[in-house]
């Protein structure tokens, strides 16, 4: 009840804080800030959108894509910096690409590797993997990272094109490695006997 | 140069505005400070544009009005994509829960990935060897041991009615552990449904999202609930 006396009070006046020794400025400084806030967040949904459906700034983790990517996985703390494009992301794959996709044991986390099949391929599988040769079904890949030390299509088997969020078009953060991801001068895996 | 200056002044207005004081208000150095000669007692100290007429300044100029149709359109599109979405369903593969024709799906968006999904769920998934989507059942969650081919289909049907069904696996099917991070998906209707049984276990990053609700006509709204329940087996005993 007090409270509702004290609102019908200094409702009516225009300027609410003249209780401040500078009159009126608390109040506009408040009306502003919101004001700025609420004008910036209005931007939030479209860079949102930019990020999950045209190109995301990513850092690199862990050495799956060694030597090509975090060479010097074991030596510092750098990570490389990667532009990855995802519109039409499932679109146009090719044997040599570096892709981003949803892992499938764990569909939270974005794992980055190289393709090395695509579907109808024959592949000569490493070591995890139960059989020697696999071959890729229709509208999967295989996919496989350039390190040594790497869970790929030998662990868990080709993966459906699907599952790809993104290809990996530019190093953006070692300066000396920045530029093009030249993936068409990669050479392509041995033992992989190509559909088309 | 006239007809230039509205546009100039309908680009500026809003931060000109908001930085220059109301009309009715003093200024924002108290009066007692300045030397009152100095303030001119009906103007702005700061010179700005005239206020806009009333009920036009949602509209505003053209590019303002094209960037708020952007963000707005992105906001609808993310809530499309990550809350909830409708889309139209057909094919027989559904058949006793949903029609062949004419049926149209509210999605929940915020099961996507397979969040919070269960065994019995409807989900709308992404088929993993083609580009379209395919709404079905889920039959098994990572680590649960499903029946790889049809019950009661081929020589082992029989036998299996004999036996009293059960849990003991349909005829010579052969079971298989879904693998972690990936679901088995059956559609209701066993003899025209292409799911697991053809393309084996599905990731869960596969799964669009939750069938919450169907709309056959613009009448006909019925939510769609998981009708395998655990059951309450101390009860029983």
């Amino acid at each position: 009840m007090k409270f509702l006396h004290f609102y019908i009070h200094i409702s009516p006046t225009p300027r609410m804080a003249t209780w401040t020794a500078n009159p009126g400025g608390r109040s506009r400084f408040l009306r502003q800030v919101s004001h700025y806030l609420l004008r910036y967040a209005t931007w939030i949904p479209p860079l949102i959108w930019f990020n999950a459906y045209v190109a995301q700034v990513t850092f690199i983790r862990g050495p799956s894509m060694y030597p090509f990517l975090n060479p010097q996985y074991n030596e510092s703390l750098r990570k490389d910096l990667c532009l990855v494009w995802k519109l039409y992301a499932q679109e146009g794959l090719r044997r040599g690409m570096v892709v981003t996709f949803r892992n499938p044991y764990d569909p939270s986390k974005i794992t980055i590797k190289r393709i090395v099949g695509l579907e109808g391929d024959v592949v000569k599988t490493r070591h995890p993997y139960p059989y020697e040769y696999a071959a890729v079904p229709e509208g999967h890949v295989w996919v496989e990272g350039d390190g040594e030390k790497s869970q790929d299509s030998n662990y868990y088997g080709p993966i459906s094109a699907r599952l790809v969020t993104g290809k990996v078009t530019h190093v953006l953060s070692p300066w000396e490695r920045a530029g093009r991801v030249r993936w068409w001068e990669h050479p392509l895996r041995m033992g992989v006997n190509r559909a088309a | 140069m006239p007809s230039i200056t509205p546009i100039l002044r309908g680009l500026l207005r809003q931060t000109r505005l908001r930085l220059s004081p109301k009309p009715n208000c003093p200024p924002l150095p108290p009066p007692s400070t300045r030397p009152p000669p100095l303030q001119p007692p009906t103007s702005n100290p700061i010179p700005s544009a005239p206020p806009p007429k009333p009920g036009s300044s949602w509209l505003g100029h053209p590019i303002r009005v094209i960037l708020n149709t952007l963000k707005f359109v992105a906001l609808t599109h993310l809530i499309w994509e990550y809350v909830v979405s409708m889309s139209p369903a057909s094919g027989p593969s559904m058949l006793p829960t949903f029609e062949v024709v004419g049926e149209w799906l509210l999605v929940s968006r915020l099961h996507r990935s397979g969040r919070g999904i269960a065994v019995g769920d409807v989900v709308a998934y992404n088929i993993p060897i083609n580009d379209e989507m395919g709404v079905k059942r889920v039959l098994g969650m990572p680590g649960d041991y499903v029946l790889m081919d049809t019950p009661l289909d081929g020589d082992g049907g029989d036998g299996d009615c004999k036996g009293g069904g059960g849990g003991g696996g349909g005829g010579g099917g052969s079971m298989i552990q879904v693998p972690r991070g990936h679901c088995w998906i059956v559609g209701d209707n066993l003899a025209a449904s292409r799911d697991s049984r053809f393309f084996g276990p599905v990731p869960l990053a596969l799964i669009r999202g939750k069938v919450i609700a169907s709309v056959r006509s613009f009448s006909e709204f019925r939510w769609i609930t998981n009708s395998l329940r655990k059951a309450d087996s101390p009860s029983e005993g």
